[in-house]
């Protein structure tokens, strides 16, 4: 494995980390993996996921650029490039994917993105057709009648009534700190915009992988609930797909985390054409 | 800014060299981060303090410690005197890159005692800058055991049975038993001797610990001053997100040891 530093993108103010596989082991016509932001959190991913998952990958022969979108982590905040901040990740992904082109011959591109990241991923994946696969974690979620009978069906919980109690015994300190829950808001397109877009992508060949976790509570509570919310494109065997309820969102227990390495790796190792891994 | 991988190439280390803006001075820094997830937390007030010394005229090296952030090994290699020898290769970086002649350190947390330690051990220093330091590891890991607790408090997935010492995490991080007991043996009140150079201890309240180091420091006669930098909204291990005043303190008293 050898990793390099880049700066690319418009007024080269993008950094970012190749990560490439031994020559021996490079898996040929895999799709190069794009990494971005998660939230504030700079290239290295939160908890050092996207550090763990590159090098996992170089292991299995797939090369992989973590960057910063300009004014996070590393990268330099753009002169020019308006405020929109969408556009500018949008931009700048697609300059990270001309970049590899451009310098390593790259042509095949796996967009993954985690929570507002899908944002981005989601947007180029649909617009370039270089990217030929896209993981998207607790990305757009919708509730559907299972979320709301189920959602109701909590106060049964035995785990949260204990917790409850738990929490009520604490000393005030702990209690107020655990008040303060965390509030995420994003735009998510129209359903009917997001099923022609998955159903666009599917038709066009792009390896789609979904994985959502119990992080997601306020909006997606059962393994179902993913093919109820899309049910008119009958995704079942279509796509990669994983839901893990005892995960929290950024993944941070290490065992959720490894496990959540292995389902991404095997994933972008499985978007390689049969025809190159037996020739 | 300018990136770089420095050290061996199987233990290739992660630094970013801020260029000096304007007049240069002959006193570079390096920024020594805290560890685990307090890394993740300061990583952005780390990039503002750089910019903010490097248009002081500073040559600025930050750098992740062997087994964190784009730096080689894996989280679970972590060990106090890995990183203590990473201060130094990254001092030495900085002065190969940009031929400054002194260097100050400034350290946070974890980084600040690990600072100290490469002093210690022969790294010569125009200042050092402890910033909220961790005076006793013991201390420092049951400061992060409570807040695992309190994460588990507003949580409702499962928590792991087993505790933490068998898990060897804490917060999301690995904390293998050798890096535990590395840090459980820190005490800088305790420390034998201390280096030779200005010593600043920066924070935004007190402390107890704060108060034992600046007496233990006192009574060596060293040069050494204790400031206070009370913060509105800040406090405990998001501090540094929402430092300002600070890091405005840090610039002032390096430019005015430089």
């Amino acid at each position: 494995m050898r990793e390099r530093i880049c700066t690319f993108g418009p007024e080269q103010s993008l950094v970012g980390i190749l990560t490439e596989p031994d020559p021996a082991k490079v898996l040929p016509e895999a799709p190069t993996v794009v990494l971005s932001n998660v939230g504030l959190n700079h290239h290295v991913g939160p908890y050092r996921l996207w550090v763990e998952l590159a090098r996992q990958l170089a292991g299995r022969g797939v090369t992989t650029l973590r960057f910063d979108l300009s004014g996070l982590g590393d990268s330099r905040p753009r002169r020019e490039g308006g405020s929109d901040e969408f556009q500018r990740a949008r931009e700048e992904t697609r300059a990270a994917l001309d970049y590899l082109e451009q310098k390593k011959g790259q042509k095949r591109f796996a967009l993954i993105g985690l929570c507002s990241g899908v944002d981005s991923a989601h947007a180029v994946t649909v617009a370039d057709e270089r990217v030929v696969a896209a993981a998207f974690i607790d990305g757009y979620t919708y509730r559907t009648l299972g979320y709301h009978l189920r959602f109701h069906l909590r106060y049964l919980s035995p785990r949260r009534w204990t917790r409850f109690l738990r929490k009520r015994k604490l000393p005030a300190r702990l209690r107020e700190a655990g008040e303060a829950d965390e509030v995420y808001t994003r735009e998510y397109p129209e359903r009917s915009q997001l099923t022609q877009d998955y159903q666009h992508l599917l038709e066009r060949g792009v390896s789609l992988c979904f994985v959502f976790s119990g992080g997601m509570g306020l909006s997606f509570n059962h393994e179902r609930q993913f093919y109820e919310m899309l049910s008119p494109l009958k995704l079942e065997g279509r796509v990669t797909y994983a839901f893990y309820p005892r995960a929290d969102h950024l993944f941070s227990v290490p065992e959720d985390r490894a496990e959540l390495l292995r389902k991404l790796t095997a994933w972008a190792v499985g978007t390689v054409p049969p025809r190159a891994l037996t020739g | 800014m300018t990136p770089c991988f420095f050290g061996t190439s199987e233990r290739q280390l992660f630094g970013m060299h801020h260029p000096a803006q304007g007049a240069e001075r002959a006193t570079g820094v390096v920024l020594c981060h805290p560890a685990a997830q307090e890394y993740m937390l300061t990583h952005w007030a780390f990039r503002k303090l750089a910019g903010m010394l490097a248009r002081e005229g500073f040559h600025v090296f930050r750098f992740d410690y062997y087994g964190t952030g784009d730096s080689a090994g894996e989280v679970h290699e972590g060990r106090v005197a890995t990183w203590v020898q990473d201060i130094r290769h990254a001092a030495n970086e900085l002065q190969d890159v940009t031929g400054v002649q002194r260097v100050a350190l400034v350290g946070l947390r974890l980084g600040a005692a690990l600072a100290v330690r490469a002093a210690l051990e022969g790294l010569s220093t125009a200042a050092l800058v402890l910033w909220e330091p961790l005076v006793r590891g013991e201390a420092w890991l049951q400061e992060l055991e409570l807040l695992q607790a309190r994460r588990a408090t507003r949580t409702l997935f499962p928590q792991p049975e087993s505790p933490l010492e068998v898990r060897e995490e804490l917060l999301g991080f690995a904390f293998p038993r050798a890096l535990r007991d590395d840090i459980l043996a820190l005490d800088l009140a305790a420390l034998p001797a201390w280096p030779a150079t200005r010593t600043h201890l920066v924070a935004g309240a007190p402390r107890p610990e704060y108060q034992r180091l600046q007496e233990r420091l006192e009574a060596t006669g060293l040069p050494f001053q204790h400031h206070l930098v009370p913060e509105e909204g800040a406090g405990g291990q998001e501090s540094a997100l929402l430092s300002n005043r600070i890091l405005q303190t840090i610039t002032t008293l390096l430019k005015e040891a430089a």
